[in-house]
């Protein structure tokens, strides 16, 4: 792995994880020394199958729970997660898009109210008025209906759950996006858009994305650059277009590979 | 990079009707409950008002039949059981809604504690749950009124904490269930703390859950009530509790069934009218096709 | 050649006052099976795919209902899967028509080790017993590409892997030797590497045992890679039924081409391979 393809320095990078390792109690480890980081307005792809930790490589990014080795660093500060006002910070910044679209939203909830519950939540200076305008903005920028706000989530699709779920994310004005598997749920049809989406609001509001996925579709679509997790461990890392064109761990051989294709013409 | 969408139709949002209508035995059921419940709830409110004798007067016959004056007799002592009757229907209400009040808010906060808390204490607390569950309610009762002495307050705290235990169980396993869910994740991430995913999101998606259970409560907090006075260890006399007048009526039932029959009657109508009510609002809440629980 | 499964005009209702619309969830699915045949059925989520597949085995209870007829060709004559009984479609199931579902954990009994799951079959249907029952588990095992086929036995299928949890729901398929199998979305729950393997196994058990295949998904490329004809449905209806060569490169209907379009930009992202998709 050349220079030009590692990680940017840690101190740069809007967030970045440093040696970070994970083990349950009495369990085996289930991230090993894994270092990656992410400079604002970039894209970064993790891929691994089960087992390979990227589930919990990102909840460790996400501040939901504390490396057993090695620190996350948010803005090159060590992310503390008993620090109330520095994790109010941390979670204006960097807000997630989770895998199901069915259980990440709160069915009891209207869908105006999940999307405006980081603003409350994070303390966000806006009165009821103002926080109904920005819901409504919010929506009109993943292209649902206004009217969406006041109904409950059954009342949508997949794809639609998944563009209130990337409004919510949205809503505290993040700098980063963290998304799991966030069209792996979705039909073939509906897939494209959303990632289209993706793009848009990446490029309008200069966000930068780190996604989670098993996909390497989806991560050459999304990721300029992409690391390939296996058994805990970063076995290969790169601009995509170069790791998807000439892989070289075997690991990454075996992903390419093995993803079904149409046959050519 | 460029990619060429071709244009797809998202599917329509799906407007699945969410109520189960009503099927006619549903409805019949929670008519009857109503109708039943509704009755004798309606008897204890009238009786905070006004009553035909007041219930420490004697001065009607002896174990008279039902008549003019008295509309369902007297008893033993010359008091009018009718007036009694009332006073006993307003004694199950207040029974009925105080243990059912104390059985959820001690409850619900067991159970929202060994939800959140570190696995020893929820180990601690599920223990001693299944402890208190095991522990007939009658024993409790009585442990309770030897400390605090017989009254009304302490079988309704009785009733209350006995009833707490399973209602403590089935909030620890919904709220478990909910806090797993995707969307308690993203509202941490929202930056809410724990107290407010509790209070936004657990309770809104547990309390379904509880209302049956809570209903069916009312009408085992009547019957223990009735049990406890039967034993004398309710709340003392002149308090008209259906199930003294039992127990005085009892030696004297073949001069006076009515005064054996009556409290009876209104005990077994008063808990079949809970039950069906309580299976009515099974429908009402309908949690199935809004929350998790 | 005789004609292994006639599905004519099969529609699935559900029977229930709180159903939208007049509760018709499949309708007019029309298709026939000869020996040897794969067919693929693609749709979305609410297609009705699985429920197509459902009532070709007999499994639809109520409050759903079968319409029109699921001929199937089996122990020397003819039954119906909408109007058989019960205990007739029993028999059909497991020597005639053998089914793998998605999710193992679910299908899988998970309180029975491996072992005694898959000797059912083999008692019930072979008459086998004692040694033999044990050889042929332990074969039918090793058959799937387990390595370990005596530890696998012995185990109960959570502590399994999920791809070696489908090779045992698939050796349990085909243990009894029936004529046609049914996939539904049998490799959609699995890792991407586990799931290459998952369906050269049925690749090779199918060419093999000379059997017919109806496998079900929603990824259009696993589809084309697996069978010959496709069978397109949305909503609950037969969008288009075409061989696979010539669905993808003229396909008659508009949702279809809406569909292979949205697979071919997905598919684009990938650098390209050398040829034919494994």
């Amino acid at each position: 792995m050349t220079d030009a393809e590692s990680s940017p320095p840690l101190g740069r990078a809007l967030l970045a994880a440093e040696s970070v390792g994970f083990h349950y109690r009495h369990g085996e480890p289930v991230l090993r020394s894994v270092s990656v980081a992410l400079e604002p307005g970039e894209s970064l792809g993790l891929v691994g199958e089960s087992g390979a930790g990227k589930t919990t490589l990102l909840r460790l990014l996400l501040g939901l729970a504390a490396p057993t080795d090695g620190r996350v660093l948010f803005e090159g500060a060590p992310v503390d997660l008993r620090d109330r006002r520095g994790m109010r910070r941390f979670r204006r910044a960097v807000q997630p898009v989770f895998q199901d679209p069915f259980s990440s939203l709160d069915p009891r909830m209207r869908v105006g109210d999940s999307i405006a519950e980081p603003m409350r939540s994070l303390g966000l200076p806006l009165d009821r008025a103002a926080r109904a305008a920005r819901v409504a903005e919010l929506l009109a920028a993943v292209e649902l209906p206004a009217d969406a706000a006041g109904r409950f989530p059954e009342a949508f699709s997949g794809g639609q759950r998944q563009r209130i779920a990337i409004a919510r994310a949205l809503a505290p004005e993040p700098r980063l996006l963290l998304a799991d598997e966030p069209v792996s749920a979705l039909d073939t049809s509906v897939r494209m858009t959303v990632i289209e989406l993706f793009l848009r609001l990446a490029r309008e509001r200069g966000i930068a994305m780190l996604l989670v996925s098993h996909d390497l579709t989806i991560v050459s679509a999304l990721c300029a650059r992409m690391a390939v997790l296996e058994g805990g461990r970063v076995v290969e890392e790169g601009p995509t277009a170069r790791v998807l064109g000439d892989p070289r761990h075997p690991y990454t051989a075996r992903l390419l590979s093995a993803v079904p294709r149409l046959p050519a013409g | 990079m460029t990619v060429t969408i071709p244009v797809v139709p998202e599917n329509a949002p799906l407007e699945r009707s969410t109520r189960r209508r009503p099927r006619t035995r549903r409805s019949i059921n929670l008519a009857a409950g109503a109708v039943l419940f509704g009755v004798i709830a309606l008897v204890a409110l009238v009786s905070l008002l006004w009553t035909p004798f007041a219930p420490e007067d004697t001065g009607g016959g002896r174990l008279e039949p039902p008549g003019a004056e008295h509309w369902a007799g007297t008893d033993r002592l010359g008091r009018d059981l009718f007036s009694q009757l009332m006073i006993g229907a307003r004694l199950a209400m207040a029974v009925g809604f105080g243990s059912v009040v104390i059985a959820a808010v001690v409850g619900i906060t067991l159970g929202l504690i060994a939800a959140v808390a570190d696995r020893w204490l929820d180990d601690t607390i599920s223990s001693l749950l299944d402890i208190a569950i095991a522990f007939p309610t009658l024993l409790l009762a009585m442990l309770i009124v030897a400390w605090r002495g017989a009254s009304l307050e302490s079988a309704i705290l009785a009733i209350g904490l006995a009833g707490s235990a399973i209602i403590a169980r089935l909030t620890r396993v919904t709220a478990t269930r909910v806090l797993a869910m995707e969307f308690v994740t993203a509202s941490r991430t929202s930056g809410t703390g724990v107290l407010g995913v509790i209070r936004l999101h657990v309770l809104p998606n547990v309390w379904p859950t509880l209302i049956v259970p809570l209903a069916l409560q009312f009408g085992g907090a009547v019957v223990a009530e009735a049990s406890l006075s039967y034993l004398g260890l309710g709340s003392p006399p002149p308090n008209s509790s259906w199930g003294r007048m039992l127990q005085e009526a009892q030696s004297t039932v073949l001069v006076s069934p009515t005064a054996a029959i009556l409290p009876g009657i209104l005990l077994v109508a008063t808990i079949i009218g809970a039950n069906l009510l309580a299976d009515g609002l099974r429908d009402v809440a309908d949690p199935a096709s809004r929350s998790i629980g | 050649m005789t004609a292994l499964l006639d599905v004519d005009r099969l529609g699935v209702r559900i029977d229930a006052p709180d159903a939208p619309g007049d509760g018709t969830l499949v309708e007019s699915v029309t298709f026939g099976l000869e020996a040897g045949d794969r067919l693929g059925i693609i749709g979305e989520s609410g297609s009705g795919k699985s429920l197509t597949a459902l009532a070709i085995l007999g499994l639809l209870g109520h409050p759903l209902r079968p319409s029109g007829a699921v001929r199937i060709a089996s122990g020397g004559g003819i039954v119906d899967a909408v109007t058989a009984p019960l205990r007739r479609m029993d028999r059909v199931r497991g020597s005639t028509v053998g089914a793998v579902f998605q999710e193992p954990l679910a299908s899988l009994d998970p309180l029975m080790r491996v072992g005694k799951q898959l000797s059912w079959p083999f008692a019930h249907h072979r008459g086998l017993r004692g040694d033999a029952l044990r050889r042929a588990v332990l074969d039918a095992l090793a058959d799937v590409q387990l390595a370990e086929p005596e530890r696998i036995a012995n185990s109960y299928i959570h502590e399994i892997s999920g791809g070696q949890r489908q090779r045992v729901a698939i050796a349990l398929a085909l243990a009894a030797g029936p004529r046609l199998l049914i996939a539904d979305e049998p490799t959609t729950a699995l890792d991407v590497t586990v799931q290459a393997g998952v369906l050269e196994l049925l690749q090779r058990e199918i060419t093999e045992r000379g059997m017919t295949m109806i496998f079900i998904s929603h990824d259009l490329p696993v589809v084309t890679g697996i069978t010959d004809r496709v069978l397109v449905m949305r909503r609950g209806r037969q969008v288009e039924i075409a061989d696979t060569r010539a669905l993808l490169t003229a396909p008659a209907e508009e949702y279809t081409r809406t569909l292979v379009a949205a697979s071919r930009a997905l598919d684009a992202l990938l650098p390209a391979t050398g040829g034919e998709s494994a």
